[in-house]
């Protein structure tokens, strides 16, 4: 009896002191309990990216303040970050987060109850102080036309700020392009020789896109001399049905381009001056037809012709076997990833040239990466996997001076913001505020980049030197991407999206990818296409009509 | 001190003693529950303003908004009637496989019948086993394992159950069944080991089979138990997601949705914004009153085939 209660007093000792541990630990942070300084939470949505990159500005951030008090009887500052996975949908301020930088956040839902701290201050005044004098611009001259109207719609002020950026589209492995000679000549045959290469997409020769399909024709091409070489053109996730979302996103805003793709979410013509291409069906011949978008014909939007090339490359695509990999639901995102990694280097296996994916995808494959290395040694070093600037036309070969710069589409609504649960505590707050600003100075944006990869969602230069600090390819080619690309941040100040942004976003898992067929919905065509509808059917059904929009959007539409 | 005087502080103690134990589970069940239903009742005549009012009543010229907005998506979006189809299903097919195998294994294992307690063990592993793991080892199992059987047994190429649209569903709803079996039969075997072995010894005595002493003793002495089961099962008939979340995240297929994933995922996938929780409370409400009066029904049911009662 005796010995059965001093092992239960033990075990209840165990647990209690476990418990008392476990609250003290963070998750993946660096919780450094200093009571002498004032600490400021900071969540990190680590899903691509890591957590090396807020580490390193927490220290600079750190350095900087050491000798500075926030709070009475204390001196310095400690950064305490937690990665968590956090989009805030659950609610903000039910959290001790003072300082969140996340994704997949509705800003918009964020802003319009309460759950974010106001920082105009921040954004607009210069960031002297914060960058010690190396810039005397703001936070708001580095955003886009489309995020300042966006981030201020509601009541002219700014709550939040973009994150990372992320594009969706298509990879390509630029060693086999190179071994192939997968690149078209001014002949129309493919070439290796970079003079003899077609300019590409964007029209101008000597850059990285030349010789690359600039049209639907030219990709079609391609994929059928790739099947006759006994390489694979396509791979993507068989897990996740919505990743070949991934693939008409990128080729939707390629097409289009940055201000016609604007229109899917303001509505407004006017505003750029652009028309939108819209498809209608002349029996099974698609003709293009110019219209200009208001709040009125917003639902023409759902017909355009980008979107439909793009549903009718997948029906090719999934025409037959040999243009993709099997897919299937237990293979997930990370074995794709190493799929196409080894596809290469295996022998036996037929190459896979493309895969569809983020632009995050190289982080979250470090460890095939390595293992490829492990196994395949030099052969598996160095390897160049790039970025791949899409179809801008639909037949033809782009001529010189004729082309258009490459548009790539951010889809991830990432952003940073700060708990509204700290606006009266005014040490946190004002800590807070001086944290995020010192994460948009140009100094901590570039360090951002070459710590991750992966481009924040403002404009920024990255110096030659610091990008030569990357040690792959993919990165470098990224983060070039990101500086020579119209990127398209698509967002709006127009109340239709405000009241119904989920409806407009590009996001995998969007609504706006679906369709209804007999009354059957699909999330998206690949969906649909397994039961046999063909692009047409699904482009045709997905569209919406006027009376529906009327009803829908109505009280908008005043 | 008098004895009424003593006998008051002993019954001041004993309420004091009562609502400190009472009070915590209490509150949680009014906050969590009642709070949370209430909160969810008020949202469904709601409607988010983004101009900075935040939820704000529809007005009474459009009181029942948001529940039209639920029939018209019934009478418009075919997948949701194959969803309450597909719900229904589960709970017929759960019943009666689930509850004539659970109670069948139950008896086994409380005969202690050989390699019972194997059984038992091996009932109870979906339990112990996160099922996110159980998911994914399921899904290596029947798309990659299967195929790969029946090729080397029968040379015939196929498709893993879940990429076959016509196998896709079966091959969830076995998963939900399998892994839902377990649990029921742990609960009747503990039932049935309550029971007394005076009466089973008697019955032996008179020369009772093992068919009749299940048939005739067991189960009536467990059916407040099974009951209980039955009734709970009713109740839930539109919450239980079939285990979809676990295998498609916010990604299942409309065809295969129960009205549980359809609300689960209504809320919680990306793209869901303030504005669209008041139709998700509303169409709560319209499930919520279906499962009602069918749950006092089958309630009223269950009573009456109980032997126990009256």
């Amino acid at each position: 009896m005796k010995r059965k209660s001093i092992i239960t007093l033990a075990m209840a000792a165990i647990l209690a002191l476990s418990s008392i541990s476990l609250t003290g630990c963070g998750n993946g942070g660096g919780s450094k309990a200093d009571a002498t300084k004032t600490h400021l939470s900071v969540l990190n949505y680590d899903g691509g990216i890591g957590s090396e990159w807020l580490k390193r500005v927490a220290e600079r951030f750190e350095a900087k303040y050491a000798d500075v008090s926030f709070e009475e009887g204390k001196k310095g500052v400690v950064i305490d970050i937690t990665n968590n996975k956090n989009d805030g949908s659950e609610g903000v301020t039910n959290t001790s987060f003072a300082v969140w930088f996340s994704e997949s956040n509705a800003y918009n839902d964020l802003i319009a109850s309460g759950q974010v701290v106001e920082i105009t201050d921040i954004v607009t005044e210069s960031l002297s102080d914060a960058s010690n004098g190396a810039e005397t611009g703001t936070i708001e001259d580095k955003l886009s036309e489309a995020h300042k109207e966006a981030m201020t719609a509601i009541d002219g002020k700014y709550y939040c700020l973009p994150h990372y950026e992320v594009y969706t589209g298509l990879v390509y492995d630029v060693d086999l392009f190179d071994e192939y000679g997968y690149y078209f000549s001014e002949t129309g045959n493919f070439t290796n020789v970079a003079e003899e290469k077609t300019v590409g997409p964007d029209g101008v020769r000597g850059t990285k896109d030349d010789g690359l399909p600039s049209s639907y024709e030219e990709l079609y091409t391609l994929m059928d001399q790739m099947v006759a070489d006994g390489v694979t053109p396509f791979t993507w996730v068989g897990q996740h049905e919505n990743y070949a979302n991934d693939l008409f996103a990128g080729l939707q805003a390629a097409y289009a381009g940055k201000d016609e793709l604007l229109l899917n979410v303001t509505f407004d013509s006017s505003a750029s001056n652009t028309q939108a291409t819209i498809v209608e069906f002349e029996g099974n011949k698609a003709v293009e037809k110019k219209v200009d978008i208001n709040s009125q014909n917003g639902y023409l939007m759902s017909q355009q012709a980008a979107k439909y090339y793009a549903y009718e490359l997948f029906e090719k695509i999934m025409s037959s076997d040999s243009y993709h990999t099997k897919l299937d639901k237990s293979t997930s995102h990370l074995d794709t990833q190493e799929k196409f990694i080894l596809s290469s280097l295996k022998a036996g296996e037929s190459p896979i040239a493309m895969m569809i994916e983020g632009s995050y995808w190289y982080n979250e494959a470090t460890e095939a990466l390595k293992r490829s290395v492990n196994t395949y040694k030099e052969q598996a070093e160095g390897r160049r996997f790039g970025w791949m600037p899409l179809p801008v036309q639909y037949s033809g070969s782009v001529t010189e001076g004729n082309g258009r710069k490459n548009t790539v589409l951010e889809t991830l609504n990432s952003f940073a913001f700060i708990n509204a649960r700290y606006k009266d505590d005014e040490a946190i707050c004002k800590l807070a505020k001086l944290f995020l600003q010192f994460c948009y100075t140009d100094e901590s944006l570039v360090d951002f980049s070459i710590t991750t990869g992966l481009p924040k969602g403002v404009n920024y230069t990255i110096p030659e030197d610091k990008l030569a600090e990357i040690d792959n390819y993919f990165q470098r080619d990224l983060l070039e991407t990101k500086m020579n690309s119209d990127v398209v941040y698509p967002y709006s100040a127009h109340p239709i999206f405000i009241n119904d942004q989920g409806n407009f976003m590009f996001q995998q898992g969007s609504e706006f990818w679906a369709a209804t067929i007999d009354g059957e919905k699909f999330a998206n065509y690949f969906a649909a296409n397994k039961v046999g509808i063909t692009a047409k059917e699904y482009f045709v059904n997905a569209a919406i009509d006027k009376k529906t929009w009327e009803e829908k959007y109505g009280e908008f539409l005043k | 001190m008098k004895p009424n005087k003593k006998r008051k502080k002993m019954g001041r103690g004993k309420t004091i003693f009562y609502w400190s134990i009472l009070a915590f589970p209490l509150l949680q069940f009014i906050i969590f529950y009642v709070g949370v239903n209430l909160n969810s009742f008020a949202l469904a005549f709601q409607k988010f303003d983004y101009s900075g009012n935040g939820y704000t009543f529809v007005g009474f010229e459009n009181l029942f908004q948001n529940f039209l907005d639920v029939f018209k998506e019934f009478q418009e979006a075919k997948y949701l009637q194959t969803a309450v189809w597909n719900s229904v299903l589960v709970f017929i097919l759960g019943l009666v496989i689930g509850l004539s195998l659970g109670l069948l294994f139950s008896y086994y294992i409380y005969k202690k019948c050989a390699l019972s307690k194997f059984y038992k063990t091996i009932l109870f592993l979906p339990y112990i086993i996160s099922s996110i793991t159980l998911v994914i080892i399921y899904k290596y199992f029947v798309e990659q394992a299967v195929p790969e059987v029946v090729l080397k047994l029968f040379n015939i190429e196929m498709d893993g159950l879940l990429s076959n649209q016509n196998t896709e569903f079966g091959a969830i709803l076995f998963f939900t069944i399998w892994t839902g079996f377990g649990v029921q039969t742990l609960i009747y075997s503990s039932s049935m080991s309550g029971i007394s072995n005076e009466i089973v010894e008697a019955a032996k005595m008179d020369g009772i089979t093992p068919l009749k002493e299940f048939l005739f003793i067991d189960i009536p002495i467990i059916a407040p138990t099974i009951s209980v089961f039955v009734v709970s099962s009713v109740a839930t008939l539109f919450v239980n997601q079939m285990n979809l979340f676990n295998f498609y995240g916010a990604e299942a297929p409309y065809g295969i949705y129960t009205i549980g994933y359809y609300i689960y995922r209504g809320v919680s996938a990306a793209g869901t914004t303030l504005s669209d929780y008041p139709y998700y409370a509303a169409f709560g409400l319209v499930m919520t009153m279906i499962t009602i009066p069918i749950t006092l029904i089958v309630r009223k049911v269950m009573n009456k085939l109980d032997p126990n009662e009256g």
